[in-house]
């Protein structure tokens, strides 16, 4: 699993993850995505299109890195998930708590703008 | 699954690279059968050998998806566990392709545990709440056909069927 990160711009990051979002590749990366998609000042928008899987301790990690950028005051939301990984993200309900968009262009403006 | 169309594959985290005893024979076996040390690190090749056996049968990618989901949550679940295993144990997997579904069956020694006896969880309805717990077996529950538990000769049974072709609903791929 790997992640990178791109500043869209001065208020918002961009952290694309690749790979499956399992429970070894949760607890491998924990630390370092939600460092990435909590830096001060930024929004995030998390770029899903690289996510093969996702299992519940994937959804737990996404759900704890939107609480600590909500916790810095600023707002994620995911964009561009796989339609199996939609799937099961809508299963579990994740996308009522953090946005899911189709694409880029709607989650930054969901960030920037607001709900 | 008769003796005759299971192969087996011991795997060990950090041991001998995986080989298998039995090599796939065509048309390809039914099912596969491993024993695994109760580790995370078992998950993985676990995953692949499973893989192997549904591409050798063709199964689509959303049974595949959910075959692996189902592994993923109930196997991970054991392992979060496995202080309550005895010593030296070792965590049983089996998965049959039939004709319409996959049956996937685990086999641990540890204390009895039902899983298809825990309620929904509530799931959160703002970040602000708990994270919610029981995630995994919701996910089994709502993508697998179904889940069956039985305690036998000291082992929690747990079988679980999943669909060939994508279910009706909302649920994955459908």
């Amino acid at each position: 699993m790997e992640l990178q990160v791109d500043e869209i711009n001065q208020s918002v990051r961009c952290v694309r993850l690749l790979g499956r979002l399992d429970a070894v590749n949760a607890d491998r990366i924990g630390v370092a995505f939600t460092a990435a998609a909590s830096a001060p000042g930024r929004h995030a928008v998390i770029d899903l299109s690289g996510v093969e899987f996702v299992a519940s301790m994937g959804i737990r990690l996404l759900i704890s890195c939107a609480r600590s950028v909500q916790w810095r005051g600023q707002r994620m939301a995911m964009f561009a998930a796989q339609d199996l990984v939609q799937s099961v993200l809508t299963e579990a309900a994740i996308d009522q708590i953090i946005p899911l968009f189709d694409t880029r262009d709607a989650a930054l403006a969901w960030v920037t703008d607001g709900p | 699954m008769g003796p005759d169309s299971a192969w087996f594959l011991p795997v060990w985290p950090g041991g001998p690279a995986v080989t298998r005893s039995v090599p796939p024979a065509r048309p390809p076996r039914a099912g596969l059968r491993l024993d695994l040390a109760p580790a995370l690190s078992s998950l993985e090749p676990c995953r692949l050998a499973m893989d192997e056996l549904l591409a050798a049968h063709q199964v689509d990618r959303t049974a595949v998806y959910r075959c692996e989901l189902v592994l993923e949550e109930v196997f991970v679940n054991i392992v979060l566990h496995a202080t309550s295993l005895p010593a030296g144990a070792c965590i049983g997997f089996e998965a049959e392709v039939r004709e319409t579904e996959v049956r996937l069956l685990f086999t641990d020694p540890g204390p009895a545990f039902d899983p298809t006896t825990l309620p929904e969880p509530d799931l959160p309805a703002h970040l602000t709440q708990g994270r919610p717990g029981g995630l995994g077996v919701m996910l089994v529950r709502r993508l697998a056909l179904d889940m069956s538990y039985r305690r036998d000769q000291g082992l929690n049974r747990l079988q679980v069927r999943v669909a060939r072709q994508p279910l009706p609903g909302p649920a994955a791929g459908s």
